[in-house]
């Protein structure tokens, strides 16, 4: 995340999300050829089991047609990837984040509305655990979207951190363990940000969905 | 490896900065027992990328 403070530097706007998943890793490529034939919903399975990130991009088609690997915390992938017109893109949150994985994160947010992609996916580890989808429909605002982030990060960033320790302490409060009082004030916290992008998604024409198991639609 | 210096990141530092803010909020409320779970937990994530990564 980026650094905070006002939203606004001599009436412009500040740009928290330029910053975010830049320059951090060098993309290694994958074979891919030993994912051809394998659906979304295959990709999504092998994803979700996995300790580390991958990215993968299909086409309009549904081929595989890039996959990257990464480590526990992120994936990193060319910078050419962005200009892929119409691409679905998915990744994992592996189980290590996966109680931070509940959503998008802003490098996540960033790269679907600074990209050409239709569909940008986060797969979250472990059992139960959800499918986070983006997708661009035919009025999208991508600039919009993400200026609007920019607008409302800072007070995002603070949530987190106030709903986190909201929630830990009322569940102490109300007699938890240490350990579901973490886990609730970390669902509690990234929930925050999972409410954000619903509400807002659907103001600049995207559609924010969630699944419970790998979900393919539209395509 | 491809070495690109445009290259982007899916989550960037996001969840270390989710950590740190769990870790902070923990440390201000002084919760020693929530703090070793932490550092357990951490110890073991560590342990286990490096397992999956010598592989």
């Amino acid at each position: 995340m980026g650094g905070r403070g006002a939203e606004y530097d001599k009436g412009k706007l500040i740009d928290h999300l330029k910053g975010e998943g830049i320059g951090k890793g060098t993309p290694v490529p994958m074979d891919i050829e030993q994912f051809k034939g394998m659906s979304l919903q295959q990709i999504e399975a092998r994803i979700r089991t996995l300790k580390h990130e991958e990215l993968f991009v299909l086409d309009k088609g549904g081929n595989v047609v890039a996959a990257y690997k990464g480590d526990s915390n992120s994936v990193a992938f060319p910078e050419n990837l962005r200009y892929e017109k119409g691409a679905t893109v998915t990744h994992g949150h592996p189980k290590s984040a996966a109680e931070f994985g509940g959503t998008f994160s802003f490098a996540d947010m960033k790269n679907m509305l600074t990209s050409k992609w239709t569909e940008h996916r986060a797969t979250a580890s472990g059992q139960g655990e959800m499918n986070y989808i983006l997708k661009r429909t035919g009025r999208a605002n991508a600039k919009g979207f993400y200026d609007q982030i920019n607008r409302d990060y800072t007070k995002l960033v603070s949530g987190l951190s106030k709903t986190y320790d909201k929630a830990y302490n009322t569940a102490k409060t109300k007699g938890a363990n240490t350990k579901a009082a973490m886990h609730v004030a970390r669902q509690s916290a990234v929930g925050t940000l999972n409410q954000y992008y619903k509400k807002t998604a659907g103001k600049f024409g995207f559609n924010y969905v969630t699944r419970k198991e790998a979900y393919e639609y539209g395509r | 490896m491809v070495k690109d210096h445009l290259a982007n990141t899916t989550d960037g530092d996001f969840f270390d900065q989710m950590r740190k803010i769990e870790r902070d909020a923990l440390i201000k409320a002084g919760d020693k027992e929530a703090l070793a779970i932490l550092d357990e937990e951490e110890r073991k994530a560590k342990e286990e990328a490096e397992q999956e990564e010598n592989k």
